[in-house]
């Protein structure tokens, strides 16, 4: 699944219920909304291909 | 006597001019007559400021030399620790917390400079804010019109210093949250590099980003500010062990030499044209002519974003579970859609920020500044939700912090500075921006461009 073909509301629908999060019918259009947004942000991370030994930002250091 | 610069208060504790305890009375009485119409504080610790004023003056007495920041009055945002009192981070459930039993570490530097604290300033709900608006503690309120926001997250800093409460507050800055109060309330503020200060004795929200830094009216109280707090500390272990590099002898030295040139592309695109006019006078006052593109800036934005949400929503998730309702609607929807972002899309921000600082990195191989805004526009209207943008309709809170995101994003240093526009009440911030570790860089041009003119903070204008 790309970010540009994320299905927010049956994302919700799935996920909210699996984690067990408390979305109330009033809070539904706000979360979805956030949630449309939020993959807007990863569809324009979709072109960025990292080379795989890229490390992440942070780096654990013992 | 209050209006001065943390400088010049200072000095005439030092010099016995002033006493600590007079400076503290009119700080307590300024604050008991502008407080009410601003909310700027949400807690004053006056009997604390009146028992450390109180030892300044009689250490004084005993012929012992005071610190640099001698009686300088200052304030916090409510997620630094206050021994003694909660630590809300802008919320309501923190309130039910115990109270904190020592000072957040950069509280602890600043009073051992001979600062005082007077109070805990209002801010965004878990600073997952650009607005400054709090739906449990109320709106700060914009000095310079009171109908417009401070910005946020760290409003109430920004209203404290700009209203002529205090000389000089602390904020954190995730995403903006310095430099966005700073900008539309017309301040200096600084956001160090990130690991420059440690984090130690404040509620977090996004480790990955979080920052802490001062605000204030001229660039030398900033960089006094800054030289008393710098220093490692272990209980942070983003904090690099670095030692202080102090700026303040550094200050006069100016711009002359540095490279510098204008943000493009991105940075001019969703700007209005009085953001863009403030980075031009800017860049005219430093002989800048030169423009520089931040190739994927708008990524880096969207890195953020991504990090910012589903990092801050990990931090609260048993929170959200347990008492959805007792948090800001704006605030708790934004969090529980991030417990739901996936995590290949967070760690593949989190390469790209690797990413995007190996190509900033080399920016800064031919130039030593960057200019950029540090908002849109001016202080939008408290309650304002949306407003246009490149001809689009957007939501204010998250758009505020647009050109700050991707800069903090990889941690590098910046002052905002503040621009006034003749005739206009409200002021523009720009962005300076320089290398990882150059904080020296952006102070000594930020005191530059105030000894041209170009930038200053006046007090705002108060009408009784």
């Amino acid at each position: 699944m790309s970010a540009g073909e994320f299905d927010a509301g049956a994302w919700l629908d799935a996920v909210a219920k699996l984690m067990e999060l408390p979305i109330a019918e009033e809070f539904r259009p706000g979360v979805l909304l956030n949630l449309k947004i939020t993959a807007e942000h990863a569809a324009i991370l979709d072109g960025f291909v990292p080379n795989d030994h890229l490390d992440p930002a942070p780096v654990f250091q013992a | 006597m209050i209006d001065q610069s943390a400088a010049e208060i200072a000095e005439a504790v030092r010099s016995g001019a002033s006493s600590a305890s007079q400076v503290v009375k009119a700080t307590l009485d300024r604050i008991a007559e502008r407080n009410p119409r601003l909310d700027a504080f949400t807690e004053i610790t006056a009997d604390r400021a009146k028992a450390r004023a109180a030892e300044q003056d009689a250490a004084l007495r005993r012929g012992e030399a005071l610190g640099p920041l001698a009686g300088v009055p200052f304030a916090v945002k409510n997620l630094f620790d206050i021994a003694g009192l909660k630590t809300r981070a802008g919320s309501l459930i923190n309130r039910g917390m115990p109270a904190a039993s020592r000072d957040a570490v950069l509280v602890e530097r600043l009073e051992a400079g001979g600062a005082i604290l007077v109070g805990a300033l209002n801010m965004g709900e878990y600073a997952y804010d650009f607005t400054g608006e709090n739906l449990h503690d109320g709106a700060s309120r914009n000095p310079h019109d009171p109908d417009r926001m401070t910005g946020g997250s760290s409003g109430g800093s920004g209203c404290a210093v700009a209203s002529g409460m205090v000389p000089l507050a602390l904020g954190s800055d995730t995403n903006g949250s310095i430099r966005v109060p700073s900008a539309l309330c017309g301040l200096f503020g600084l956001k160090p590099t990130f690991g420059r200060l440690p984090r130690s004795g404040t509620f977090p929200f996004v480790s990955s980003l979080d920052h802490l830094g001062p605000m204030a009216r001229s660039a030398g109280d900033l960089a006094l500010a800054y030289d008393a707090v710098q220093g490692p500390d272990v209980s942070d272990p983003v904090c690099a062990g670095r030692p202080a590099e102090l700026v303040t002898p550094r200050l006069a030295e100016g711009s002359i030499g540095l490279r510098i040139a204008r943000a493009s592309g991105y940075f001019r695109e969703m700007a209005h044209p009085e953001a863009l006019e403030a980075v031009d006078r800017v860049a005219a006052a430093l002989g800048a002519t030169r423009e520089i593109e931040l190739p994927e800036a708008r990524r880096a934005r969207s890195a953020a974003y991504l990090i910012t949400t589903s990092e801050g929503a990990a931090l609260h998730l048993a929170r959200l579970r347990e008492r959805p309702r007792d948090f800001d609607p704006a605030v708790r929807d934004r969090l529980l859609a991030g417990a739901m972002v996936p995590a290949a899309w967070v760690l593949k921000a989190q390469k790209f920020r690797r990413h995007f600082r190996e190509i900033v990195l080399r920016i800064f191989q031919s130039v030593d500044v960057i200019l950029a805004p540090a908002t849109p526009c001016r202080a939008p209207r408290i309650g304002q939700t949306e407003m246009l943008l490149a001809g689009r309709k957007v939501p204010v809170r998250a758009n505020l912090g647009l050109f700050t995101q991707p800069i903090s994003f990889i941690g590098l240093p910046v002052v905002t500075v503040p621009v006034w526009t003749k005739g206009e009440r409200l002021p523009l911030g720009v962005q300076v921006v320089a290398a990882p570790w150059r904080e020296d860089i952006v102070l000594r041009v930020a005191r530059a461009l105030e000894a041209r003119g170009v930038c200053a903070s006046p007090v705002a204008a108060w009408r009784s």
